[in-house]
């Protein structure tokens, strides 16, 4: 489900998912905020995949829950 | 009596007159041609100087008012009463008459001008006219309609062709009350008659235009019956209790308006509430589906999320399944929490609207409550305002009312005192027979004279006043009806003599045998010389000399010996004036 393949197509694929999340997310937002900004992107659909793609990126170090609010980990 | 006549001019030809007939002749020559050139010589022109030196009123630039006779004056000798006086006329100063002679007992004395010339204004002159030939003194009558001196005098100079159409006029626009009026005088009949008959004229005159005007609506309105007008009082007589009547139950609320915007500014507040109210509601709706709609990804598919990346991308991963499942359910705590307390907020203000709302409903419903059964201070105005309308148009339709009772009881008033107007005419013509019969057999008498058969003078009381007539047998002609005149002049004049009034002579000019038969004139020239004498008048004529009827005077009788004088057409000097102009 993250990269694209035989089965996913690259609009489908949770790594283009997070690209968008990471777009939208340029300084620190609620759960909530950053649903609303994303959830009209079309590769994103449902609360579900956008939870998902927040897993991931939480999961490679790209974004943590810093005072209950989603940002960007930069080194 | 008409002693002589002079001018101021060398070339005028001056004429002495004596008592009887007397004769002007213009001369035609062999050179002549029509009758235009003998009226040239002056004729008519020395009727119109004996008229012009009895006070007439020639208008400018015609007849002797004329540039060329700037600098003339005539002279007239004439009796006044015992005595005789020269009265003096100048065309370029006809306001001024003056007097040369004793005029001792007269009305009016006359005094000497800025000029030292002893004379009077022109109307002054009438006045002793009208007292010397007609007993008429000062203002006899205070009417509006009154004997005019000038209008009888032309009844005895009759100048100008215009005063040869009816015996009863002196010109041919002469108004119905005053022909009526001046032969009623001259007859010998109640001349004061014939002018209240001309004041009751014009007051229905007045009647009829002012009756025309109304149903015209040149004043004012298209009703123009007595029953359409009381119908109209009627009804607006109903509209007045009406309109009392909801003034009477008004009560006036001092700050209505003030209120009444207050009570539309709460309506507008409590629609504003609602409507926010519904548009929360739909908000809480639109996240409880949210709720129920945001699937959050089962366990299992953490985990193989969590597999697929490790596997996918083995250097990129940091972080262990425990803090994946640790970070996910603190991202879905946080989104629950965050629809709990929106709801929740949304809830509180739903619920604090709806207590506003009440609130403002509860005032709004008092300040109606205040309001009902008032009314505002304005619109009471407005119904005073529009009470004082309908006063109005009901009194100025009583007013109507009452102007075409009086105008219609006027007309009835009108017709009674015509009726009497005519009665008394009656009684008072019947109580003169015998001064008016004189007159009748007069003209019956003269006319026979000219016609063998005697003519007859009508005269008739009928709704509109005197009417006279006269009749003389024979087809009509011209000839009759310039004879017709002549009778009745004569008649006149003998007539007038006959009661003792002053007036003592009687001027025509040619025009009186226009058309007449040459037997008739030689008749009508004898008779007026013999009238004349017998009744002590003046009779002069002026005709041209081929009119003169020679061959039918009776042998006695010597035509030449009234012969006062010539004019021919031979020179100019032969013409009254010395010249022709």
């Amino acid at each position: 489900m993250i990269l694209p393949s035989k089965h996913i197509a690259e609009g489908e694929a949770l790594i283009g998912v997070g690209a968008t999340l990471l777009e939208h997310l340029r300084g620190p937002a609620t759960v909530s905020g950053l649903w609303e900004k994303v959830r009209a992107e079309p590769n994103v659909g449902t609360f579900e995949r956008y939870v998902l793609a927040a897993n991931f990126l939480f999961l490679i170090g790209a974004i943590d829950l810093r005072d209950g609010m989603l940002t960007r980990v930069v080194e | 009596m008409i002693y002589s006549v002079r001018a101021n001019q060398p070339g005028f030809h001056a004429v002495q007159f004596t008592a009887g007939a007397n004769m002007i002749v213009a001369d035609r020559s062999a050179s002549a041609g029509d009758k235009d050139t003998t009226n040239a010589l002056g004729k008519s022109t020395l009727i119109d100087i004996i008229d012009f030196c009895l006070g007439s009123s020639p208008r400018p630039n015609r007849g002797l008012r004329i540039d060329t006779l700037q600098d003339w004056a005539f002279t007239l000798e004439l009796s006044i009463g015992e005595r005789r006086v020269l009265v003096t006329r100048a065309v370029a100063s006809p306001q001024f008459v003056a007097i040369e002679g004793s005029t001792a007992g007269w009305p009016v004395a006359p005094e000497p001008n800025g000029d030292g010339v002893i004379g009077f204004h022109v109307n002054e002159w009438r006045a002793v006219l009208a007292w010397a030939m007609f007993n008429i003194r000062g203002r006899t009558f205070d009417g509006k309609y009154a004997v005019s001196p000038r209008s009888l005098l032309s009844y005895f100079v009759r100048n100008k062709p215009a005063a040869y159409n009816s015996p009863f006029k002196y010109f041919d626009n002469q108004k119905t009350w005053d022909i009526q009026l001046h032969n009623a005088f001259l007859l010998g009949l109640n001349w004061e008659k014939a002018s209240q008959w001309q004041v009751l004229k014009d007051q229905k005159n007045a009647l009829a235009a002012l009756k025309e005007a109304i149903k015209t609506g040149a004043i004012d309105g298209e009703l123009s019956s007595l029953g359409e007008l009381e119908a109209e009082r009627v009804r607006l007589q109903n509209k007045l209790l009406r309109e009392r009547e909801a003034m009477s139950t008004f009560r006036v609320l001092p700050q209505y308006r003030e209120i009444e915007t207050e009570a539309n500014r709460l309506t507008a507040e409590i629609h504003r509430l609602v409507n926010a109210n519904i548009t929360e509601k739909r908000r809480i709706e639109k996240y409880d589906e949210a709720l129920h709609s945001e699937a959050i990804p089962a366990t299992d598919r953490l985990e193989a999320l969590y597999s697929e990346a490790r596997v996918s991308l083995p250097d990129a991963v940091t972080k262990t399944l425990a803090d994946a499942r640790e970070f996910n359910r603190q991202i879905v705590e946080n989104r629950r929490q965050f629809i709990a307390d929106e709801v929740a907020e949304l809830r509180a203000r739903i619920e604090a609207r709806e207590a506003e709302k009440v609130e403002l409903t509860e005032r709004r419903a008092s300040y109606l409550q205040t309001l009902a059964g008032h009314g505002a201070l304005e619109e009471f105005t407005r119904l005073q305002d529009l009470l004082a309308d309908s006063r109005l148009a009901l009194d100025s339709t009583i007013l109507r009312i009452d102007q075409l009772r009086q105008m219609m009881s006027r007309a009835d008033e009108i017709k009674v005192e015509t009726v009497g107007l005519k009665r008394s005419t009656e009684l008072d013509y019947e109580e003169r027979r015998d001064v008016w019969t004189r007159a009748l057999t007069l003209f019956a008498e003269y006319s026979e004279s000219l016609y063998n058969t005697p003519g007859r003078l009508v005269i008739d009381i009928d709704d509109t006043g005197y009417r006279y007539d006269v009749e003389i047998e024979g087809s009509p002609s011209e000839g009759i009806s310039k004879m017709k005149i002549f009778c009745y002049d004569l008649m006149l004049v003998s007539f007038s003599r006959l009661r003792g009034l002053g007036i003592d002579f009687l001027v025509h000019d040619s025009t009186i045998f226009d058309g007449v038969d040459s037997r008739q004139r030689a008749h009508a020239i004898e008779l007026a010389s013999a009238r004349a004498e017998e009744f002590g008048f003046q009779y002069i004529c002026a005709l041209n000399s081929d009119m003169v009827p020679t061959a039918d005077f009776t042998p006695d009788f010597d035509f030449e010996k009234l012969v006062r004088l010539r004019l021919t057409d031979t020179d100019p000097s032969g013409s009254l004036l010395g010249f022709r102009y």
